[in-house]
This record gives structure tokens, C-alpha cells and sequence, in this order.
């Protein structure tokens, strides 16, 4: 790729010394003149009316300087959709989860406003409450939204070709039924808020996936314009969907800092973090898929039911996304896939990239039980079921680029599959999975991105984006792709990002969009900011612009690398005749905008397409049930890989992601009273660096016709990928398929115990 | 989390820091490497009005050799000098191998071996912040009188997690207490209550000052098995540590098996004393003392996982522990 002389380069991202030394500043870390401290009151019933909230003794502990509940907020439902609005920022009427918002207070320090919480007199009645979203379903259960009857938040429902047929004509037909409990995002970073209200509107800064997707709903809950709304450019220590929508934190301290006339710091504490922000949902998914003799999958059946928790938050894309991924991955005709999200008394269940689990890593642990029961390798069950470019889905999306065969061959290679598949000592397994995941699916006025660039009469350029950084490095990347494009060097590149008041809008960090949209803005804002300087070049060079490049710092004409002018030189050249360099660009999903997730889940989904696959080597410890993850091979079709050093960081962290934490690890416990019993780091086990082995990150191309330079996103695909290679290689070493996930030495430890007892009855 | 207030006390003396503590009568308290202590401040399990600093225990930090030729370890020892001492690994292995299982080596930097074995009883109940303890009756615990654990209990069986403390049992070590009016030595076996609600004898006054060990023949073997998820930072979810001294002939002259993290306090089995000594370890052997300690063990459902499991853990324990001593590899 030597046709490129910064993108394709590993180059440290611009973002990794300023997190280091600690001169990265993040919400929590900043303070302003007068600044008033937060304290959230929060309920402790899992469900109850709220009949009356009285504040006044809190008003008159000194140093308190405002108190807001749901009274303060006007009557505004939150919801990603129209039609899943159902969440009013603080709540007048009743709370449904333990530990939501019921009043905050804003005072002089922490410790007024803690003292303030324990002055609030609140009135609940207790209503009955449902914690399992089976339950919750059941007639009778108790109704948390008056509209919405039966607890059903969303439904999505699938039915393409024959799918009774096909499975009654299949030679084999696997069925199951895989469950697993909730996990959380575990961002480093706990929630905080810096709000300042003042006559001009507000400024206010946050963790975000998208300044411009938090300010339209904040202008609607404050009820002021959203040109009046300043989300305003942060660090931001990590993301993995739970930072995608606005947060009652948001809203609570700009209407505190409304309220008070002071700016307003609300920092949430590790526990709130864990509760009160998103959690991943849990679910349940009943899978049968049939084969034929040669081992060509011939229908998908799925019912999932979700546990979606209080609000609906993102409900149809969550409940879309398992059947999205399932289809890119496996060639198959036919395909029923239903899923209902359920509202339960639990925490809100918001966007995770990959899930649930148990929907496609139960099929991946399906299609490995009926490679056995045909005699097959799983590696070649799958390169059978492989799709390819130019491959419809049967809800009619056209695959436009794909390695996903070469994924599995390389992935495979690497991790010695064939040598050990099988040949492996006991207690030691290896299995594979694979995961596909979209990039850019349309949303409306709101699924563009847009960019400016401008040149400084240093010679340098600025590159003005709505695109944000919350930790895997979209500052860095637009930067390459912006000097590539204008011929200049990294550092020559500065960037504005992600901040409401200056830079344009961007559909935010959703759906691994950054590179393919704001990557691509970026791409074409440069590109005119350059033709505009190479119409200039061209008259001091005396040529035609067409016949002119830009690289490295130098614009000459092809074949004449020798005869060159400076860029600096030529920007200046522009400003002395009268003429700022400023390029503008804009990108827009290449999807079916008809295509609606409940509605019409049919037409294009998205712009592009990533594949991915995983190899893992475990070995179990027979006796206690604990598995050890030995080995990760990730192997990821990312398009083009604009900076392989980050797109190796962003495969590790899937694999991270998928392995140690969503397959063996990580999950909630509740009491019967809906409080979570492992909101923090002991008891929550987010895997440490001992529990991670080696990864090998294997970078796959295939040069997407969408993207910039070919580039899809950075590695999604293995946080898909490696839920089913973890899950298989136990399955490949205790010989039973693991039906729960997290597969925790519990887990393990009983389907051993079940094993032996059943080997027994037979003998 | 925000700490609660308190005055920060920094005495001169040791003297001085038990007369501060009986004067405080429960609400002054020692702060020592704090890595348990902080965490309880944070979620307010304590609110003392006054915290003392360690300096004055300072004079506490040591590994030494006895005169009987055992080993003497201040109470402000750090975890890593112990998982790092020649004294501790000569002799006294079962200790070192526990320190080693204890967090993760930032925690170990700073945990002391007083605070270890000081270390309070946890429950999933118990353990959590503020606000999540008010949305229910007060446990035992916290002074009330229901369990949230067990259906019905009638008593605090929240867990005693320290992993140094089986170990010492196992060793026979006795643990020397400073109070206002002078100093006791007793066994690191009656330090421990059996109350879930109050773990150790210590009344307010008193400092753990220093552990003794008695002396460690040539051929005394010891071996520490941790129960526990993940491969560091957790607390032990269930414990073994075993002390097997055995003969010229090869047969078992003196052992001691202590159970950890299954009860308010270490567990020692008898039992399994009885069994071993004089007997040649075999396999068959090995399975009957495993079970002795399994019908000892009687967790509850009080920890982040299944009761059962850990009690079905420490019949595999027993043996890795053992087997771990007997191999030398302790
Ligand atoms: C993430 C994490 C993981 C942990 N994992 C483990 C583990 O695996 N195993 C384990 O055993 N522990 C574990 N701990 C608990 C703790 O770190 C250790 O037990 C440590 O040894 C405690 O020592 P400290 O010096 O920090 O005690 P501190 O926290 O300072 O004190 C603990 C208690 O002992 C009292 N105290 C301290 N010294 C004395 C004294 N000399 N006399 C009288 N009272 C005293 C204090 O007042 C306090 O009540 C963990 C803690 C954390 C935060």
C-alpha cells in the first residue's frame, strides 16, 4: 500500500501521552469559578409511586444552594425513537429500579449535599415489582409504563423464506436454549458532569458517544434551543455503548446550575456508575438451526427474550442487532428471528455492541455440536457457510466488501487449529467463533457527519469535526486521514472535535460509524480544501490542477517530483491573493433510509460490513470448574487499516472484551428485592491482567468501497467472534456445551457433575 | 465515595495510641496500611471520630528471628517484605505462599500483617454502600437483628477473608496484644471469637503487636490453597493451609489443617491431626481427611458465589494443599 504515505502507518495515537503523563483533563478533573457540588437521592424500592417529596428542611441546612425534583422538569420523555419515549429525566410519577433518581441537591461542598439527601422527606408507596424479564411477560405481572401493557418495550420480528419447511427438510437440527445474566460497561471513567447555566444558555461537559446526539434531547428537556446547548469537548475514559444516550446526569446538574445561577459538578460514585448509568441486558435465547448432509446451514429459528430493565433506552437497536450480525455472518436462506425486550424493576439496558451473548454465541456453539454430529471440522463447517462480497441477506442487505474466509484461514493458521484440534491433552480445548458487525446504519437527519478544514498561514491545518474520542482514537484517525488527503504530515494536522458550539453535526461513536462517516467527512473536507490549494499551485506552477499532487509537505506534478512547492508556501501564496483555504465535507449512510428496525426491518441496514474470527485455547480445571484462557487469536477484516497499531489495540480490546469478561467472567447478581449485589470491583469480576493471556491480533483487508481508503472499523467484529471461540473451546474440553454464560467454575463445575452422573446411568 | 469526617491523630508513642484508642472507646481507630480499612470508611461500615496514624507503630515493622529460634513479625510488616523474606521462606513456607495470595502486589506494598489478621468479617450483605445497606432492616452486623443471608439466622456468620491467618493457626503462632495496662501473649487461635459480628478479642485499648511463630524443624512441609475467581485481587472465597512435619521413616509426626473463608474465624480440624500423624500419606488417606475438613467446613450463602461450591471446593483444596507440602513445593 505504499500508494499512501500516512495512512497504513502504525503511529502512536495523539491521545496516548496526554492520558499517561495525566495532563488529560476529564470531566471529574475540571472546576470553575463559584462551582457547586451534586449529590444525587436516589430510591430504594425497586418500584413505588412517588406521592410527595418534601424538601424544606434540605433548603435550610446552610450551604445548600438548590434542590430539584421531578417537579422542576417539564414534562419531556427521553426516548431514541418517537415511538420509545418513555423516560422523563428525573421522575415526578413513580421510580422503577433501585437507586433511580428522585431528587438532587446542589450545595457549597460534597459533604452539604450529601448531608442535604439524608434531609429530604420522600413519600413512596411501595408498588409490587418483577425482576426477570420471563416473568415480567406473564399475565399479571406488575406494569411499570401505564402505556405499555404486557411489559413488552419493543418487539422485533423476522420471518424470511421457509424456515418449518427448511428445518423439517434439514438432515440435522440442532435446538437449545442459553441464557445468561446482565453484564456492565465497566468504563474507567465513572460518570461526571460539569454544568454552567448562564443567560447565554448552557456549557456543559460530560462523558458522551456523540456531543450533537446529547445536546438535541437536553434543548427538549430544558426547553431551550439546541444552538443554546454547548456540549463541550472532553477526555473521555471509555464508552462500549454506555455512554450513547443523555443522562439524568446531564440534565440534573444543568437544572441545578439553572436553578442555582452557579456552574454545578456532579461526580458519580463507582456504584452509581455500575446502576445508574446503562447496564448490558440480560436474556434468554431459544436457537434451532438445521444443516443439510454437507453441512450447509439451511434455516435459522431464534427466539430471544431480553431483559431491557426500566426504559426502553435503545430497545430496537439492541433487539436488531443479534439477528443483523447473524445474518452478515452465515450464509443461509431462511430465517425467523424474534425478539422481545421486556421492562423489568432493574437498571436500564442500553446499547453494547455485540449483544446478546447467548444469541450468537449459542449458535456458534451449535454449529460446532453439529460439526461433530456430521463428522466435520468446525473450521470447515464454516468456511462452507462463509458469505462474500455481493452475498443478500435474507432481509435483503448486499454484502459490499468481505474477507471473512480469509479471516478464518489466517486466524486458524496462527493458532495452529489444525495441528490441535482434537490432538490437544484432556482438560485442554481450542474452539473457534466468528462475528460480522455493521458500520453506518442510517438515522434519519441525524446519520450524517460533517467536516471543515483549514489552512493556517503556517502551512498547517485544522480539522473542524463533530466526531468524538472516547478512547479509541477517532481524533488520531481522522487526523491521518486528513493529512494524508492534503499531503501533509501527522503533526501538521490539528484537530476540533466533538464540541456542539463549533463543530458541525455527527451522528456519534454508534454503530463503529466514526471511521466509514466522520472519517469520511473528513476525507472529503480535505479533499476540497486541497483542490482549492492546488488551483492555486497550479497558477504558480503555470500547470493544470489535474495533473497535480500534494505529499509530503510538497505539491508538484506527477512524474515531476523534483520541480516542487512548499505547501506552507502556497497556502500563504492563497491568503496574499485574497483567498482562505476552507474545505467543507459531509457524508451520509449508504442504507436503505426506509429500512426501520420494528417497522421494516428490510432493505440495506448499513454502509459497510466487518468479519471477523476468533481462535481461544483453554484449559479447565476438572476438579474446581475454572477455566484458564491460554491463548486469543483474532484474526479482523477491517477494509483498510488506516493505523495498525490502533486497529490491533481496538482487536485486542474485542477480544478482551468478548473472552475473559462476556464469556467467563463478567455478570450481575441481584437480591430478591431488586438491589444489585456486585456493584462494585470485588465482587464484579471484570478480569484483571492475569486473567487475560496472550491476544494475537491479525489485521485482514479487503478495501471497502464505502469507507476511507478502504477502511471499515477497527475490530468489532472479535467482540462477537470471541464470545463463540471462548464458549467452544471449553465446549471442545469438557466434551459438554455450556448453555449459561458467563461459563463461571460453577457453571463448569455442574455440567461436569451432570456429565459423570449421566455416563453412569448408562453404564 | 466521599470519606466521612474525623480527626487524623498522630501519637508519639505506642503508649500513647492505646491510651487515645481506650479513651476513644470505639469510636478512635487504627489506621495501618489501610487497604481494608479505607474501603469500610468509604461505604461508612465505620464513622470513627478520630483516626490514628501508623507512625507510632512504625517501631513495628520487622521479621526477626527468636530466641527460641522461631520467628517474631511486628504487626506493621508489610505483606511484601513477608512474601519476600528468607526468614519466612526458611521454614515457614505455608506463611509466605499466603502473603503471595493476598490482592494484588500494589495491595501487598502496603497491607500489614496486623491489619490482615485484624481484618473485619465480610458478607455480600454487609459489605456495600450506605445506601444500599439503608433499604433494608439493620442485620446483625450493623446492630439490628435479622440476616439478609440466611432465611431465619440467628446469628452474624459474616466470613473472616484474611489469608494469613489460616496459615499462622497452622504454624501454632501466637500474637502478642498491647493494651493500657501492659501486654498478653495468646494463641492466634483464641484472638478469634467465632462471632461474625466481632471477629477478635480486641477491645478498644488494644494493639496487635506482634506475631511469634515457634521454631520449624528441618522437614516441616507447609502448602496454602486459595479458592478464588479471578487470578488476583480477590478475597478467599474459600482457604486450606496445612502443616505436615514428618520423620526420618517418612511418616507424619505432627500436622495441622485450618480452613479460611468459611466461618466468622479460621477453622482448625482436629480430625484431621488425628488422622494423619503417624501414617504415611496415601491417596486413601488423603480422601478421608479431605472429607474430615469438608464436614467441618459449613459456609453460608453470604459471598458472591454458591455456598455449595465453596464447601464442595475445600475437599479439592485439602488435597492440593497437602499434596503441595508434601511435594516440597511449599
Ligand atoms: C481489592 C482488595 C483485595 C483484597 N484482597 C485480599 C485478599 O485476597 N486476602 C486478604 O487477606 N485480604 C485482602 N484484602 C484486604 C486487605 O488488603 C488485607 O487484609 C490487608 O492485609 C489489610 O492490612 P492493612 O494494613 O491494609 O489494614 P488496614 O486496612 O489499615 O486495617 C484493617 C483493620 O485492622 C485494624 N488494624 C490494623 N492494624 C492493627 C493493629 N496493629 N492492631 C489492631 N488493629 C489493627 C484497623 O483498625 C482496621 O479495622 C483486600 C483488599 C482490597 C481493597
Amino acid at each position: 500500500m505504499s500508494e499512501y504515505s500516512v495512512v497504513g502507518k502504525r503511529i502512536p495515537r495523539t491521545d496516548s501521552v496526554p492520558r499517561v503523563t495525566g495532563e488529560a483533563k476529564y470531566s471529574a478533573d475540571l472546576s470553575l469559578p463559584g462551582m457547586l457540588y451534586a449529590k444525587v437521592l436516589r430510591s430504594p424500592y425497586a418500584h413505588a409511586k412517588i406521592l410527595n417529596i418534601d424538601t424544606s428542611k434540605a433548603e435550610r441546612l446552610p450551604g445548600v444552594r438548590a434542590i430539584i425534583t421531578g417537579k422542576d422538569a417539564i414534562p419531556y420523555k427521553w426516548g431514541v425513537f418517537a415511538y420509545t419515549r418513555d423516560m422523563q429525566l428525573l421522575p415526578s410519577d413513580k421510580v422503577r429500579y433501585f437507586g433511580e433518581e428522585v431528587a438532587a441537591v446542589a450545595a457549597i461542598d460534597e459533604d452539604i449535599a450529601r448531608e442535604a439527601l439524608d434531609l429530604i422527606q420522600v413519600d413512596f408507596e411501595p408498588l409490587p415489582w418483577v425482576l426477570d424479564a420471563e416473568e415480567a411477560l406473564l399475565e399479571g405481572a406488575p406494569q411499570i409504563h401505564q402505556d405499555k401493557p404486557g411489559n413488552i418495550s419493543v418487539r422485533i420480528f423476522v420471518d424470511e423464506g421457509e424456515v418449518d419447511r427448511a428445518l423439517e427438510e434439514s438432515y440435522l437440527v440442532q435446538e437449545d436454549r442459553f441464557s445468561s445474566p446482565e453484564e456492565n460497561y465497566c468504563q474507567l471513567e465513572p460518570y461526571a458532569v460539569l454544568a454552567n447555566f448562564d443567560s447565554t444558555g448552557l456549557d456543559i461537559w460530560c462523558p458522551n458517544a456523540g456531543p450533537h446526539m446529547k445536546a438535541r434531547p437536553l434543548s427538549n428537556a430544558l426547553g431551550i434551543p439546541t444552538s443554546e446547548v454547548r456540549v463541550r469537548k472532553i477526555t473521555i475514559g471509555g464508552h462500549g455503548g454506555g455512554r450513547s444516550e443523555v443522562s439524568p446526569a446531564d440534565f440534573m446538574a444543568a437544572l441545578l446550575s439553572r436553578k442555582a445561577r452557579r456552574p454545578v459538578k456532579l461526580v458519580y460514585t463507582r456504584e452509581e456508575n455500575f446502576n445508574c448509568v446503562r447496564q448490558v441486558h440480560a436474556a434468554t435465547t431459544h436457537s434451532r438451526v438445521g444443516v443439510d448432509r454437507e453441512g450447509r446451514i439451511t434455516a435459522v429459528d431464534m427466539k430471544v427474550i431480553m431483559d431491557g430493565g426500566a426504559y426502553a433506552s435503545t430497545g430496537p437497536i439492541a433487539a436488531s442487532v443479534a439477528y443483523i450480525m447473524i445474518e452478515e455472518a452465515y450464509k443461509f436462506a431462511n430465517f425467523r428471528y424474534e425478539a422481545i425486550r421486556a421492562y423489568t424493576n432493574k437498571p436500564p439496558r442500553g446499547m453494547y455492541p455485540h449483544h446478546p451473548r447467548t444469541a450468537y454465541g449459542g449458535l456458534e456453539l451449535q454449529l460446532d455440536v453439529l460439526a461433530e454430529k456430521l463428522g466435520m471440522d468446525p473450521l470447515e463447517l464454516r468456511i462452507k457457510n462463509a458469505v462474500y462480497e455481493g452475498y443478500v441477506t435474507p432481509t435483503k442487505t448486499v454484502i459490499t466488501s468481505c474477507a471473512e474466509v480469509e479471516t478464518m484461514i489466517k486466524a486458524a493458521e496462527k493458532a495452529g487449529w489444525k495441528e490441535k484440534r482434537g490432538a490437544l491433552p484432556p482438560g485442554r480445548g481450542i474452539g473457534m467463533g466468528v462475528g460480522s458487525v455493521i458500520s453506518g446504519f442510517p438515522m434519519g437527519i441525524r446519520g450524517g457527519s460533517g467536516a471543515f478544514v483549514r489552512f493556517n498561514e503556517d502551512g498547517d491545518a485544522t480539522v473542524i469535526s463533530g466526531v468524538v474520542d472516547n478512547g479509541q482514537g477517532n481524533d488520531s484517525m481522522i487526523a491521518q486521514i486528513a493529512a494524508e488527503e492534503l499531503g501533509l504530515s501527522v503533526d501538521k494536522i490539528k484537530v476540533v472535535t466533538a464540541d456542539t458550539s463549533m463543530t458541525p453535526a455527527d451522528q456519534g461513536a454508534y454503530s463503529q460509524a466514526s471511521t466509514v462517516m466522520s472519517g469520511g467527512a473528513v476525507k472529503a473536507a480535505a479533499a476540497d480544501a486541497k483542490n482549492q490549494l492546488l488551483q492555486v499551485a497550479a497558477e504558480m506552477l503555470e500547470a493544470n490542477p489535474k495533473d497535480l499532487v500534494a505529499r509530503d509537505g510538497r505539491i508538484y506534478a506527477k512524474g515531476s517530483p523534483d520541480r516542487f512547492l512548499d505547501i506552507a508556501k502556497v497556502a500563504r501564496t492563497a491568503l496574499s491573493r485574497d483567498h482562505a483555504i476552507l474545505g467543507r465535507g459531509d457524508r451520509w449512510p449508504s442504507a436503505d433510509a426506509k429500512r426501520e428496525w420494528v417497522k421494516n426491518p428490510r432493505g440495506q441496514v448499513a454502509s459497510a460490513f466487518s468479519f471477523g474470527t476468533a481462535v481461544a485455547e483453554v484449559e479447565v480445571d476438572r476438579e474446581t470448574g475454572r477455566v484458564k484462557l491460554l491463548n486469543m487469536v483474532a484474526a479482523h477484516d477491517c477494509g483498510y487499516p488506516i493505523n495498525p497499531l490502533a486497529v490491533e489495540q481496538q482487536i485486542q480490546r474485542s477480544a478482551l472484551e468478548a473472552g475473559p469478561e462476556g464469556t467467563l467472567l463478567e455478570k450481575h447478581a441481584w437480591t430478591a428485592n431488586g438491589q444489585n449485589l456486585n456493584a462494585n470491583f470485588l465482587d464484579y469480576w471484570f478480569p484483571l491482567s492475569t486473567d487475560v493471556p496472550n491476544i494475537d491480533p491479525i489485521i485482514v483487508t479487503s478495501n471497502d468501497p464505502f469507507g476511507p481508503f478502504g477502511a471499515k472499523e477497527g475490530g468489532l467484529s472479535i467482540s462477537v467472534a470471541m464470545v463463540g471461540a471462548v464458549a467452544n473451546a471449553v465446549q471442545n474440553a469438557i466434551g459438554v456445551t455450556p448453555k449459561q454464560l458467563p461459563i463461571t467454575p460453577e457453571v463448569v463445575l455442574r455440567l461436569l457433575e451432570e456429565k459423570e452422573k449421566q455416563s453412569e446411568a448408562k453404564s | 465515595m466521599q470519606l466521612p469526617r474525623f480527626d487524623f491523630l498522630q501519637p508519639r508513642s505506642l503508649q500513647e495510641a492505646c491510651s487515645i484508642l481506650r479513651e476513644g472507646n470505639g469510636k478512635v481507630s487504627v489506621l495501618a496500611g489501610g487497604t481494608a480499612f479505607m474501603v469500610a470508611l468509604r461505604s461508612r461500615l465505620h464513622t470513627p471520630s478520630a483516626v490514628i496514624s501508623t507512625k507510632a507503630l512504625s517501631e513495628l515493622s520487622y521479621i526477626r528471628e527468636a530466641s527460641d529460634g522461631g520467628l517474631v513479625i511486628g504487626a506493621m510488616t508489610t505483606l511484601e517484605a513477608l512474601e519476600n523474606s528468607p526468614l519466612v521462606a526458611n521454614g515457614y513456607a505455608v506463611l509466605g505462599q499466603a502473603a503471595r495470595f493476598v490482592g494484588v502486589p500494589p495491595i501487598r506494598h502496603v497491607a500489614t500483617v496486623g491489619g490482615n489478621l485484624c481484618l473485619d468479617t465480610r458478607c455480600i450483605f454487609y459489605n456495600q454502600s450506605e445506601f444500599w445497606r439503608k433499604a433494608r432492616p439493620d442485620c446483625f452486623k450493623l446492630g439490628g437483628d435479622v440476616c439478609h443471608a440466611i432465611d431465619k439466622g440467628r446469628r452474624c456468620l459474616a466470613v473472616y477473608q484474611g489469608d494469613l491467618a489460616p496459615a499462622l493457626v497452622a504454624l501454632g503462632a501466637r500474637v502478642r496484644i498491647v493494651g493500657v495496662s501492659g501486654e498478653k501473649v495468646i494463641p492466634l487461635t483464641q484472638f478469634y471469637t467465632g462471632n461474625g459480628e466481632k471477629p477478635n478479642v480486641l477491645e478498644p485499648g488494644d494493639i496487635l503487636a506482634e506475631v511469634q511463630i515457634p521454631p520449624s524443624s528441618g522437614n516441616t512441609w507447609g502448602g496454602y490453597e486459595k479458592l478464588r475467581v479471578r487470578e488476583g485481587m480477590d478475597f478467599p472465597l474459600a482457604g486450606v493451609a496445612v502443616s505436615i512435619k514428618t520423620n526420618a521413616n517418612g511418616a507424619i509426626d505432627q500436622a495441622r489443617l485450618v480452613l479460611g473463608a468459611v466461618a466468622p474465624s479460621p477453622l482448625e480440624v482436629p480430625e484431621a491431626t488425628e488422622l494423619l500423624v503417624g501414617q504415611k500419606l496415601t491417596d486413601s488417606l488423603l480422601e478421608s481427611v479431605a472429607q474430615k475438613a469438608y464436614d467441618r467446613a459449613r459456609p453460608v450463602a453470604n459471598l458472591a458465589v454458591d455456598a455449595s461450591y465453596r464447601r464442595k471446593m475445600v475437599r479439592v483444596l485439602v488435597k492440593r494443599a497437602i499434596g503441595r507440602a508434601v511435594s516440597g513445593n511449599g
